[in-house]
């Protein structure tokens, strides 16, 4: 249930590593509720971002306040009601995942229980690995421990950052659908960062998008991906006959190259009906119509 | 901070590498003594070649006591390698696993959890040397019994078995107190560094360089030496002069706590400006 209380205020966000600057002026605002997607290419700076919001990493100028408190003078009471993966899993290998969620639990300020933690790892699908070491699991296996961690002290506000990295293609499934669990069932805020474009589309009803350290767009994930044109490709086994009929339509601005027994457009959402029907009306075997409706094509517009 | 320094110490000790030093004194020492028991007779016997002219010595001179003196004599250059094992691993060991991500995520001060882990890293260092004292003391009685112990320096003390216990107790006290100021030393290029391989390196190469300083007899060094913490690590041997310079010994305890104080300080300060990238 996504409300009007901002969580995550974020405001003027500078951070520079010996004159190089890595975010420059970021302004974001996390409601509650938020799947908040972060999205941007490698190196734009949402792990330094991220970091920043942890307390990781200093920032050189810029004010963050997480539930309605700046973030450097209150960091223990916010981390306390705040969970997060940060790239990799890294746990202590040489410990069971029952004890890694043990002793972190604890730091947590928490009374953490045996029980709790059973329930985390559950949630994860670990429960029957509780006991084993963590050097012997997988990337997968690790990554959910990872997530069991971050939960472990039911924290109000969950920041992921690229949680699906180096996950199988089950794995990112299982990951989005305990991400889907934790937000509906669970009302979690959640800050989702990727470079998955498609992995926050799916998942996210607010994103904004990072490129060379600056917001790019900031806004609700629908109304982004509405706006502007799509890219259409329409395959049929008469593509130049199609060209033609299209050439000399209306829909003649819309087209772009085409390769094989493929046509290119790119067009508004509306006009995708008119298309087909001029080819199926003028004889055209279209076999399919596919708009590529992806923040991919959005991302790439953009940046 | 007692949890904290709690869950430290279950990491240290669920750790292999913690006992490495533990193994290594439990092989070395019972080893040292077998040793000294089959021919200890001989060692003596030659260190005492030039005094047997002009001195005679009657009774066991061989005993457990001496045996260990002679550990300790031997072994308080190298035991440093095996402390910062681990306390030089304390906060690198952290950086270079990438867990440092989820525990400064904590809502727990930087402050605190330095010094939980240095609090942690003194306490193994103790272990370590309780270890070390339970082992050489108990063991070297039972192989050799108790006796009177001759030390030589520039005199010849010689100390009455009744006499010779509590020196030795003091003598891994203090002995505690300089492995404390290593492990220090350790703790604080453990902040600094993102593996723990530099800081166990430089620990040992600082150590080793500021013996041989104090070692060099040169006009230059001779400025220096006050100034080397290395300098006041043996001050142990002053339990084994009579009569016992307790000024100096505090003067010398003074100078490794105040050096300890120091290096925790840095340690502390380091990690509060340190921005985690690992």
């Amino acid at each position: 249930m996504q409300s009007s209380e901002p969580i995550i205020e974020v405001k003027g966000l500078y951070k520079s590593f010996n004159g190089l600057e890595a975010v420059r002026g970021i302004d974001l605002t996390v409601f509650r509720g938020d799947v908040f997607g972060f999205l941007g290419p490698n190196g734009a700076g949402k792990s330094t971002t991220i970091r920043m919001l942890l307390t990781l990493i200093r920032p050189t100028s810029g004010d963050i306040k997480i539930f309605g408190l700046p973030l450097s003078a209150n960091r223990e009471t916010i981390l306390r009601k705040t969970g997060a993966i940060v790239e990799k899993p890294d746990l202590y290998g040489y410990l069971s995942a029952f004890d890694n969620l043990k002793l972190l639990g604890k730091m947590s300020g928490m009374a953490i229980t045996s029980t709790r933690i059973m329930e985390v790892l559950e949630l994860v699908g670990l429960k029957d690995r509780a006991h084993d070491k963590i050097k012997t699991f997988s990337h997968g296996m690790k990554q959910r421990v990872g997530l069991a961690q971050a939960l472990v002290h039911d924290p109000e506000l969950i920041i992921l950052d690229e949680p699906t990295t180096g996950l199988d293609p089950q794995g990112m499934v299982e990951i989005r659908d305990l991400i889907f669990k934790l937000s509906r069932d669970y009302k979690k805020t959640i800050l989702l960062s990727s470079h998955i474009l498609n992995e926050v589309e799916l998942v996210a009803n607010r994103m904004v998008i990072i490129n060379k350290g600056k917001v790019v767009v900031e806004g609700e994930v629908n109304t982004l991906l509405n706006s502007g044109d799509l890219k259409v490709t329409i395959e049929t086994s008469q593509p130049e006959k199609a060209r033609q009929l299209l050439q000399a339509s209306e829909f003649n601005k819309f087209l772009k190259n085409d390769s094989g027994n493929t046509l290119h457009l790119q067009l508004k959402k509306e006009h995708i009906a008119g298309v087909n029907e001029l080819l199926v009306r003028n004889g055209i075997d279209v076999s399919s119509v596919v708009p590529v409706r992806s923040l991919e094509a959005y991302f790439l517009n953009l940046t | 901070m007692l949890t904290l320094t709690g869950i430290e110490l279950f990491k240290i000790f669920s750790k292999r590498r913690t006992y490495i030093g533990f193994i290594a004194i439990g092989i070395l020492v019972p080893l040292i003594q077998v040793a000294l028991y089959i021919d200890g007779t001989t060692y003596i016997e030659f260190s005492l070649q030039n005094l047997k002219e002009a001195f005679e010595f009657q009774g066991e001179l061989l005993n457990g006591y001496l045996a260990c003196y002679i550990i300790l004599a031997t072994l308080y250059v190298h035991i440093p390698f095996l402390i910062t094992l681990v306390t030089g691993d304390s906060l690198a060991g952290e950086a270079a696993a990438g867990t440092f991500r989820i525990l400064l995520t904590r809502p727990v001060s930087r402050t605190k959890l330095v010094i939980a882990k240095y609090f942690a890293g003194l306490l193994y260092t103790s272990a370590l040397i309780l270890w070390m004292a339970l082992i050489s003391l108990l063991l070297g009685i039972a192989i050799m019994g108790t006796g009177d112990l001759i030390v030589i320096k520039n005199t010849v003390y010689i100390f009455s078995s009744d006499d010779v216990l509590w020196r030795l107790l003091a003598a891994f006290g203090y002995g505690l107190i300089a492995m404390w100021c290593v492990a220090s030393l350790s703790f604080m290029f453990s902040s600094f560094a993102d593996n723990s391989i530099g800081p166990i390196i430089l620990t040992m190469t600082v150590i080793i360089s500021f013996i041989i300083i104090s070692a060099i007899d040169l006009s230059l060094f001779r400025y220096v030496k006050p100034f080397l913490f290395t300098n006041y690590l043996g001050a142990w041997k002053l339990f084994f002069e009579t009569p016992v310079d307790y000024n100096k010994i505090a003067l010398s305890a003074g100078v490794l706590v105040v050096h300890s104080l120091l290096f925790l300080g840095i340690s502390v300060y380091s990690m509060n400006r340190k921005d985690i990238l690992t």
